[in-house]
């Protein structure tokens, strides 16, 4: 009897023990410097299905004859393509959100439109689905930075449901100004941040619109300063979204950030920059587009408190780290990637090559735009700091005139610290120097980067000063100029 | 024949139970029939009391059962006073400090975070009770106050992460939650925010202290054990008189690395490791955000950090044009 109980009791806390875990073959890569824990783990019995793809309705119909604005009245957004190509997308529409299966009222055209009058703006449905069409226009042409030639239809997030599945909306005042149910957003269970005690409804923090908070707490100075008073609470929301994201997509920490600093950009993936882009993104579909919405849909499509239901990362991903394991739908569905818009009105561009700029004139240019400057990098990275954007922004538009010439950008660093090290970081800060010019437009070819490291002192005093003289990035114009303009630090 | 070299103590002494020295003049009695403990016995001594509480104990007790109240009750708020709800998400629950806009401001109104500065008031009062009732009962059985002074060690770590950087950062905000998942998720994002606790050296001086103590506990247990058959638990009397199982001891280890703690010293070590773990974290925790903001970065200038080659990667933020 004794025995008896005392087995029950083994294989229950066993069992209990084994819950946290997950049990199975995983399949690990390694994209980090050995060593550093930059490993993907995928669980391979828990890797997301793809959902299957609607197959194109028809063969997509080319661009030619009437315009669909010609056609139809009251086309306010697909007015620019032909009648053929319009009705073909249409009837893709239906099969991504309302598709055949659902209960009549809530598929097919009527979902949207009004059968005697298709022209009509009478239902909320139509005018929230031209203004996602707009919305998907402008991620597949002003966010290429996150989704690439890739690109997005309404069946990324859709998935045959009128709402996304995967959406979020504010959480409502708790506690009444008593402890009674006062959990300040945090502290129960809250699938949203993996079952952590971290606050959940951190959405509305950072993906609301332009306004919302940078998710950043750390200082990138050493010392504690007055201009970065940021609370640990600020960082458990912080570490909540993160959860958020990571899970959205399928992918530990890893995937973006060296755990060594979360902080640091050159310790970190290009995901990080990719994600980066697609929290803008999120931002500003949530801004311009989704909230906008409020004032024409009915209570019963918004959230508890009476706001639209709205995007996140997992609204796209849906548990996968490139949505739908990157398969494109554009070549079937030209309409959601509208010509004519500018990809980026305020990113700054180099200008053609200027047939009479010489070696001596860019030189002189080059010398006149980094006088008493100093291209600035966080400290021991290659990361170039933002103060530094105007400089740069500078160069990049003598380095365009000159992009006849071969130009050298060299990174040179003080003889302070180990020199294999110095080498390896001027090496590193020339690099991104020179990446920062050729993203830009500057004729890649055109662009050497070398590193120095300690070798070429300026000043060989030691003083801080001269230590100061010596952290530079040179730009020197010509295969075989000499003296060149300094960069400082 | 039954012996001490088992996981489990296998000999029960029992007989008419030990009542203790006598006390000074003026102290209260100790209280309590004592009785006998099998199961306590496998463990310890069987023998349970009798207790000595006087004023001190008393006042400790009533103080630490105010502030574990308050935790509770608030926790039991927190969940609409419903008592199955409080059990399921028990591990979640929390009490937590005001929120930054009230600074270290004394006088936080009860729900905005009054409560969490009540219940660390009562809980800290409570432990500095038992900390001079651990000092006064050394003092009467004529003891060292070694046990009191480990105790203070680990009572600055508590007021370190729950007072004295709070007050230091202005800001009741900065305090720990009470909480069990809360507080090991606030221990998470107080390392995120000041850039990777691990680069904080005495953080690092802790940490190798704590598992310090552990393998010191381990070497003296075992080796304690291992002559428990020629009286090695009689190990005190052995400072001073060497006998066979202190001799073996001490040329086990001898043999085996060349050198040994002495019956005496082994406890010496324990003790500092143990103190330092608490001490040393304290000043850890207590420089972090008040000196140091960003211990990646510190450890950056200090060299220590190691420099891989950089992936290349440049925030968007610095670019113009960014965001689009």
């Amino acid at each position: 009897m004794t025995q008896t109980r005392l087995s029950i009791l083994i294989a229950a806390s066993v069992s209990l023990t084994l819950a946290g875990c997950e049990i199975g073959p995983k399949a690990t890569t390694q994209n980090g410097f050995r060593g550093t824990g930059m490993n993907q783990i995928v669980n391979n019995s828990k890797v997301t299905r793809q959902q299957a793809i609607p197959a194109n309705v028809y063969e997509t119909p080319d661009d030619s004859g009437p315009r669909a604005s010609e056609t139809y009245q009251n086309v306010q957004v697909l007015g620019g393509i032909s009648t053929e190509r319009f009705n073909h997308f249409m009837a893709n529409m239906n099969n991504w959100v309302v598709p055949a299966g659902l209960p009549e009222s809530e598929q097919g055209c009527n979902y949207c439109h009004n059968p005697a009058n298709m022209a009509s703006d009478e239902k909320y449905q139509k005018v929230a689905a031209r203004k996602m069409i707009q919305m998907t226009q402008n991620i597949n042409v002003q966010y290429t930075s996150h989704v690439k030639q890739t690109g997005v239809t309404c069946w990324t997030c859709h998935r045959g449901n009128a709402i996304p599945l995967n959406r979020w909306s504010i959480d409502g005042p708790e506690g009444n100004g008593t402890i009674t149910g006062q959990r300040w957003g945090q502290n129960k269970p809250d699938a949203r941040v993996g079952f952590a005690s971290l606050p959940g409804g951190t959405a509305s923090k950072y993906f609301l619109g332009s306004s919302s908070m940078a998710a950043r707490v750390n200082n990138t100075g050493i010392h504690p300063s007055p201009d970065h008073v940021v609370s640990v609470k600020e960082a458990e929301n912080v570490y909540g979204i993160m959860i958020r994201m990571s899970t959205a997509l399928g992918v530990n920490c890893t995937y973006c950030h060296n755990t060594g600093s979360f902080q640091s950009w050159n310790m970190s993936q290009p995901t990080r920059a990719l994600a980066w882009y697609g929290i803008k993104m999120v931002q500003n579909s949530n801004e311009n587009y989704v909230t906008p919405l409020g004032a024409v849909l009915p209570a019963s499509q918004k959230g508890p408190h009476g706001d639209p239901y709205k995007i996140n990362c997992a609204t796209c991903h849906n548990g996968i780290n490139k949505p739908m394991y990157g398969v494109s739908m554009r070549a079937e569905n030209p309409a959601l990637w509208p010509a004519g818009l500018v990809t980026s009105s305020a990113a700054i561009m180099a200008p053609k090559a200027d047939p009479n700029a010489t070696a001596a004139s860019c030189d002189a240019d080059f010398s006149k735009a980094l006088a008493g400057k100093t291209v600035e990098f966080d400290t021991g990275a290659a990361t170039i700091r933002s103060t530094s954007a105007a400089l740069l922004d500078g160069l990049v538009q003598i380095a365009g005139r000159c992009s006849r010439f071969k130009m050298s950008v060299e990174g040179h660093t003080d003889a302070t610290g180990n020199a294999a090290a110095n080498l390896k970081l001027s090496q590193a800060r020339a690099g991104a120097v020179d990446k920062y010019l050729s993203e830009r437009g500057v004729a890649a070819a055109q662009l050497v980067a070398t590193g120095y490291g300690q070798t070429r002192p300026l000043d060989t005093s030691g003083t801080p000063v001269g230590n100061q003289r010596n952290r530079r990035i040179e730009i020197n114009v010509g295969a075989a100029a000499s003296g060149g303009t300094s960069a400082g630090q | 024949m039954a012996s001490y070299q088992n996981i489990f103590t296998q000999v029960q002494l029992r007989g008419t139970p030990e009542m203790g020295v006598d006390l000074p003049a003026g102290s209260s009695k100790r209280v309590g029939k004592p009785g006998y403990s099998y199961w306590m016995g496998k463990l310890g001594n069987a023998q349970i009391g009798p207790i000595y509480l006087g004023t001190l104990g008393t006042l400790s007790l009533v103080f630490g059962l105010i502030a574990f109240e308050i935790i509770g009750l608030n926790m039991l708020a927190s969940v609409n006073w419903d008592p199955i709800q409080f059990v399921r998400q028990l591990f979640w629950l929390a009490l937590e400090p005001p929120a930054p806009k009230w600074g270290f401001s004394p006088f936080v109104p009860l729900a905005e975070g009054g409560w969490f500065i009540l219940a660390g008031a009562f809980f800290t009062l409570s432990v500095v009770l038992w900390w001079v009732r651990t000092y006064r009962r050394a003092r009467a059985l004529n003891m060292g106050t070694h046990v009191a002074w480990a105790f203070a060690s680990a009572i600055w770590l508590m007021l370190v992460l729950g007072f004295i950087r709070p007050m230091l950062m202005g800001s009741w905000a900065e305090a720990v939650p009470y909480g069990i998942f809360p507080h090991l998720d606030w221990t998470a994002a107080f390392s995120i925010r000041y850039g990777n606790l691990f680069y904080n050296p005495f953080h690092a001086l802790s940490i190798a202290f704590l598992y310090g103590s552990t393998l010191l506990f381990a070497m003296h247990g075992a080796t304690i054990l291992a002559v428990g058959r020629y009286g090695g638990e009689r190990e005190i009397e052995q400072i001073t008189d060497r006998g066979t199982a202190s001799e073996r001891a001490a040329l086990f280890w001898r043999w085996t690395m060349g050198f040994n703690a002495s019956m005496e010293s082994i406890h010496r070590w324990a003790w500092w490791f143990a103190v330092l773990t608490t001490l040393t974290g304290g000043i850890g925790i207590l420089l972090t955000g008040t000196v140091v903001d960003n211990w990646y970065l510190f450890a950056q200038e200090h060299g220590y950090a190691p420099i891989y080659a950089p992936t290349g990667v440049i925030d968007p933020a610095t670019l113009p044009g960014a965001g689009q």
